[in-house]
């Protein structure tokens, strides 16, 4: 029965994270986008917060009820954590994008060692995941890739360069694609986890970006980085013609894009309240004043769009928690809700007048924020392709 | 037409050919995979009844309305034959089983209702659903008397027509700024669109009280001034009217009530729109999968499928939005703000959807032997109902800012 009442749990999630976003990452925000960093001591507390099992990825399996709301909780905790702040929600410690890959590709022992032995335990240390695919030449078009793994023995020696790799250079394990057989394209690649401290694994800038400052945005070198056999994801089978291949293992994605587009969401959902209640407090909103209607309907559209993204987000998390596959409607809500978010952003700015641009509001640090939305985990661009041939079939 | 249009596209609208079947959209195959005992909360699987009647409804659309859509839109009017089928089936006019109809369905399955019949052609959907929203405005909200009077005659064999009047010159469909003047049993105002006038047997005019939003009941009887039959860019098989209203009225009760039910009759607009957005998308998909320009599908060129991806995504966002507002007026819940922004979404979406559609089609869109023309023409005279950029998001706003 069509329903749009978030079940309880959800509700109460809802209500919980808000209530942290509101008083731990919002207050946060100004400072850690200034310093471009956040203090040690801030990630431990965060960390305490919330263990350092948390994830804005959905648990592999959970028991009880969360079994088959996995997804929403997601989407739901994503959105209310974003709107806190998003550069410091990328700073709440936790596997990342590394738990995915792991999880679509990884042998049980695999997931043992790193993730539960490295994430699933109680620490002071706050303790981070990354995953790493984009290289200098190579960003939507995967297939380019150019970092390769050698075989020699029990061992696998990797060589290339990654870059934009989120909290590249502090994280305990970094997952890796790299090419084992060239001529079979993208599903020669495979996927394998390097530890901290490899000999040869060697970090390299850190990226001064337009927003998100505070998240750490690391390139890395890989020079004849020798890693054991265990660390690639699947073991020895993912060397056989049906292993697990790189579009395998990314259909663990069709997950995490409600995510992020609901993390655009929160973003664009914080510049539309911010720039309502300011206007209502601010401004003379009485039928005397000119530019009241054209702020009205421009907050209008705002609102429109921003619910109109919640429900394509909601869809295709339903989805995902109801077993249906939901490859286009993920890449629907990652489409569309960056864009929807980017718009409200810019209207806050604009209503907000010369307030809009003053580094004394949040709207425009929101504004710098939202633009990378559309960008990694898939461009809006690669979203479309990949809706239009779950509709077309490929024609090319 | 080229040959090779001749060849893949039978035209549906040509009377006589065989209409295109129905592709289910991923989400109806999808549903398939599993159906648990019960389904959590926030659920998107409508009921077995509700995808039942939208099956029925789809053939009905596919077979009977694309068929038809050209003579009736030359007509301008729906043809009788297609109103008794409709009347048949029993969806357009909601009625409770005790005044002879087949039951009260709520305003979620309303929806679905007006999406099936508009994927099949929103001119004769709007004729149809139009001419028994005063059915569903009376039965929710109507006095005991005025079910007595009217609500039987919608159960008659023959079909019959109503309206609901809501929109205005100047006010457009703003319900906030309507100038019609409800005063105790009298109302006084002139409304534009108001469906099949000199045919109905009873009429419901919205207006404004001093208490706010008003409704009241015309009979048929009654001699309104019917000033002119609107001549109109789209919808020309749904006949509507200007008509000047100077006349004593039966007031329906103000209340909860009448605003949900006032609210529904505006959703449905959207849910007419939703239905001509997702034609586009499905007629301009299959056009960019046949025709081919310099060696390919038009499909493999991203200027064409990314517009099918954006069709795609306005349409999956103003179903979930109509869905939203239909869900919220079935709790009783829903106000001016959601309804708005619902339509505001739907009409977006089928405006997108009518230019895009008629775009891929490039010169083929143009011209009437396809349909994506006509659909074009449909989005924009919805518009006027509840425009996004004129009257709809200025109604979300104010719900937060006033």
């Amino acid at each position: 029965m069509i329903d749009f009442e978030p079940h309880p749990t959800i509700a109460s999630v809802r209500d919980f994270v808000h209530a942290f976003a509101e008083s731990q990452l919002r207050p946060l925000a100004r400072e850690a986008d200034e310093k471009g960093v956040l203090p040690l001591e801030t990630i431990k507390q965060l960390a305490q917060f919330v263990g350092n099992r948390a994830s804005v990825m959905p648990q592999e399996t959970t028991d009880g009820p969360t079994d088959s709301i996995g997804s929403m909780m997601a989407v739901v905790g994503s959105e209310e954590l974003a709107w806190g702040d998003p550069a410091v929600l990328l700073n709440i410690p936790g596997p990342g994008l590394a738990a995915p890959s792991i999880i679509a590709a990884g042998t049980p022992e695999q997931k043992k060692r790193f993730l539960d032995d490295i994430f699933n335990v109680d620490s002071d240390e706050p303790r981070f995941g990354a995953l790493a695919v984009t290289e200098p030449q190579a960003g939507s078009d995967v297939s380019n890739v150019q970092t390769t793994a050698v075989r020699d023995g029990d061992e696998w020696i990797l060589n290339g360069s990654k870059i934009y790799c989120t909290n590249g250079a502090r994280a305990e394990i970094v997952v890796v694609n790299a090419t084992v057989d060239k001529a079979s394209g993208r599903q020669g690649q495979k996927f394998f986890v390097i530890e901290k401290g490899t000999p040869g694994f060697k970090i390299g800038k850190i990226e001064k970006k337009m927003g998100l400052t505070a998240s750490e945005t690391a390139e890395f070198t890989l020079e004849d980085c020798r890693v054991s056999m265990d660390h690639l994801l699947g073991g020895e089978a993912a060397l056989e013609p049906k292993g697990s291949g790189f579009k395998g293992t990314m259909k663990a994605f069709d997950s995490s894009r409600p995510s992020v587009a609901a993390m655009a969401l929160g973003i664009g959902r914080a510049a539309y309240e911010y720039a309502r209640d300011w206007a209502a407090a601010q401004l003379p909103m009485s039928a005397a004043f000119p530019r009241r209607a054209s702020i009205e309907q421009k907050l209008g559209t705002m609102k429109r769009e921003l619910g109109a993204a919640r429900g394509l987000i909601w869809q295709a998390a339903w989805m995902a928690d109801n077993k249906i596959p939901n490859s286009k409607e993920a890449s629907m809500s990652k489409a569309y809700a960056p864009q929807a978010a980017l718009n409200a952003c810019v209207g806050a700015i604009q209503i907000m007048g010369p307030e809009g641009y003053s580094k004394e509001h949040l709207v425009e640090k929101w504004f710098r924020d939202i633009k990378v939305y559309d960008i990694f985990e898939g461009t809006g661009q690669i979203q479309r392709v990949i809706i239009s041939r779950s509709i077309l079939g490929r024609l090319d | 037409m080229s040959r090779h249009f001749g060849a893949i596209f039978r035209d549906p609208l040509v009377p006589g050919e065989e209409p295109r079947r129905y592709t289910p959209t991923k989400l109806d195959r999808a549903v398939k995979y599993r159906q648990p005992e019960s389904w959590m909360p926030f659920d998107l699987q409508p009921t077995d009844e509700q995808k039942a009647l939208r099956n029925t409804l789809h053939d009905f659309a596919a077979e009977v309305l694309r068929a038809a859509a050209r003579s009736c839109e030359e007509a301008g009017r729906t043809s009788p034959e297609i109103v008794r089928q409709a009347h048949e089936i029993g969806v357009t006019a909601p009625l409770a089983e005790e005044f002879g109809g087949g039951g009260v369905f709520d305003a979620v399955t309303h929806c679905m209702v007006a999406e099936e019949l508009a994927w099949g052609d929103p001119g004769i959907a709007y004729h149809l659903v139009g001419s028994g929203a005063a059915a569903m405005v009376l039965g929710l909200a109507g006095s005991a008397s005025q079910k007595q009077a009217y609500l039987a005659g919608f159960a008659d064999a023959e079909p019959a027509a109503s309206y609901v009047a809501i929109g205005e010159k100047v006010a457009a469909a703003d319900l906030e700024a309507l100038e019609t003047a409800v005063d105790g049993d009298k109302v006084s105002g002139t409304k534009y669109g108001v469906l099949d006038a000199p045919a109905a047997f009873v009429g419901v005019v919205v207006g404004r009280s001093d208490d706010g939003i008003a409704a009241v009941v015309v009979d048929g009887s009654t001699d309104v001034d019917i000033v002119k039959r609107e001549d109109k860019l789209g919808l020309e098989a749904a006949p509507t009217s200007v008509v000047r209203f100077d006349v004593a009225a039966d007031a329906i009760p103000s209340g909860r009530e009448l605003t949900q039910a006032i609210l529904r009759t505006k959703l449905l607009t959207g849910a007419v729109a939703l239905g001509c957005a997702r034609a586009a998308l499905e007629y301009a998909s299959r056009y960019a999968t046949e025709r081919e320009a310099f060696g390919k599908p038009i499909g493999a060129f991203q200027a064409i499928s990314f517009k099918i991806a954006d069709m795609a995504i306005a349409v999956d966002a103003a179903r979930l939005s109509v869905w939203r507002a239909a869900w919220k007026l079935d709790r009783g819940e829903a106000t001016l703000a959601d309804v708005a922004e619902a339509n505001g979404t739907a009409l977006a979406a089928a405006i997108r959807c009518g230019d895009d559609g008629v775009q891929v089609l490039g010169g083929h869109g143009y011209i009437r032997d396809h349909p994506v023309e006509k659909w074009f023409r449909d989005a924009v005279t919805l518009s006027v109902f509840d425009a996004p950029d004129v009257v709809g998001d200025m109604t979300v706003a104010r719900s937060v800012t006033a």
